[in-house]
């Protein structure tokens, strides 16, 4: 059996998803009061009193429209809760271009470029709810890691909703978010749901230690793959100390492979 | 927007509305910085609030969506004219107040001073676009300022610093509408969608 109380101060928030149709404002309570409340929520502008229209669903959610853009003027909401014990109340004051923050982008894609080990073509759409990206652009954020390392890398794209990745590690798989934001106004979207991609690796060759590599159609263009041809160590040009004779290019091979494996 | 719309007229107000699209970006970042560097000088509240002041344009739009190209560019122009020269009125407050000294509050507002009238006269190249010229300048000139007080003057600059803030986001807006490509006439107005 829970005690009923009267209601704590209510928790009340405001966002524009939608710039420049309008903004919603939704609400909770801290904690249960165990019996049943009502809320009442008031938007003013200037002088002008605003009607926030409810939401069917959530519930505790209503939306404005803007009847104004490009004011100076701030906005006042007050949400009001009230139980046959008591009441309590919040208010939040904010300017129009304060709270706009867009959805994460959708239907992020990431794939593999051909021929390509060390990129990685990104694409994505602006978010559904954003009503009219032409006229308001959204720039983005894009931010990718190897899995096997915290770091993440962040590149920010003013116009386009597409991106090649170009320094990716060979073979390693790649963890990929965007986030949006309006080109002028407000705050940057939460991340988008998380993509993975590999970039694209050549088919495994068996290299011989003795005879050259026979030279292979395929182009390769990163510093991180064996050369076509690998020469044999010519002993006159020998680099390093004494106990293993490595010529520069085998060198330079093994120094590769290195790398992959870390 | 022009009721004859040669490809060539077409590809240059484009052109026009992507230069003034990136003057209106620079000068809302420098009015943003300006007004950071106001409130420090003046010994502001930057949240303060500012009753509307008399003689500065409001940014504020009822059916921003409805308006044509050419009452955007003309209400534009009409804005940047009257911040021209509440600026130069601020500008020579300020030196009254400081004297000659050269400040980084002078400097920062005769830099945003040059840039609202660049902005003013590529308002008017555009309007010259559209075979309509720009309204002449008689009389646009501001308010005489009544007797106020140096703590009014200063929250009144700081209201003038706002609004401009506020045009040069709105300007970015009414230009990208102006840069769509319209099938009417001048006097048409763009696909009305609710806000």
């Amino acid at each position: 059996l829970s005690l009923a109380v009267p209601p704590k101060e209510p928790v009340l928030m405001c966002r524009s998803n939608n710039y420049p149709k309008g903004f919603y404002c939704s609400w909770h309570l801290p904690t249960p009061t165990y019996i049943p409340n009502s809320f009442n929520i008031s938007v003013i502008h200037g002088t002008r009193e605003m009607v926030c229209e409810k939401d069917a669903f959530p519930k505790n959610r209503c939306h404005i429209r803007y009847l104004q853009l490009f004011s100076t003027v701030k906005y006042k909401v007050t949400l009001t809760v009230t139980n046959a014990l008591g009441k309590n109340s919040t208010t939040l004051t904010f300017d129009e271009f304060a709270i706009v923050k867009p959805d994460p982008p959708e239907s992020v894609v990431a794939k593999p470029v051909p021929n390509n080990p060390r990129r990685l073509e990104v694409s994505w759409q602006n978010p559904s709810s954003w009503p009219d990206p032409e006229s308001f652009p959204l720039k983005f954020f894009l931010r990718y890691r190897p899995l096997i390392l915290d770091q993440w890398q962040h590149v920010e794209l003013s116009d386009g909703t597409s991106h090649t990745i170009t320094d990716a590690y060979a073979g390693k798989e790649y963890i990929i978010q965007v986030a949006a934001k309006d080109n002028d106004i407000g705050t940057w979207s939460d991340w988008s749901v998380a993509v993975h991609a590999t970039p694209w690796t050549e088919e495994p060759k068996h290299l011989t230690t003795e005879a050259q590599v026979t030279e292979t159609t395929s182009a390769s263009t990163s510093s991180f793959m064996p050369p076509p041809t690998t020469k044999i160590c010519d002993k006159g040009a020998v680099v390093g100390s004494g106990a293993v004779a490595v010529c520069w290019t085998a060198g330079l091979v093994l120094a590769a492979y290195g790398v992959l494996f870390i | 927007m022009a009721a004859a719309d040669s490809p060539s007229a077409a590809l240059r107000r484009r052109d026009l509305c992507s230069r003034g699209i990136r003057l209106a970006g620079k000068m809302r970042s420098d009015v943003v910085d300006l007004l950071d560097t106001y409130v420090e000088w003046q010994g502001l509240d930057a949240s303060a609030s500012v009753a509307a002041v008399e003689g500065v344009p409001v940014a504020a739009a009822e059916r921003w969506d409805e308006q044509t190209g050419t009452q955007r560019l003309l209400e534009n122009l009409a804005a940047y004219r009257a911040f021209r020269a509440l600026l130069a009125q601020m500008l020579e407050e300020q030196r009254e107040q400081l004297g000659e000294a050269d400040t980084v509050l002078g400097r920062a507002l005769a830099a945003v001073l040059l840039q609202v009238s660049a902005f003013a006269y590529h308002l008017e190249d555009l309007l010259r676009l559209e075979s309509r010229g720009p309204p002449s300048e008689e009389g646009a000139g501001p308010p005489p300022l009544p007797h106020l007080s140096l703590f009014e003057r200063k929250l009144r600059g700081l209201g003038v610093l706002r609004e401009l803030a506020q045009w040069a986001v709105r300007s970015a807006r009414d230009l990208r509408q102006i840069a769509k490509p319209s099938p009417g006439s001048s006097s048409a107005p763009s696909p009305a969608e609710s806000p």
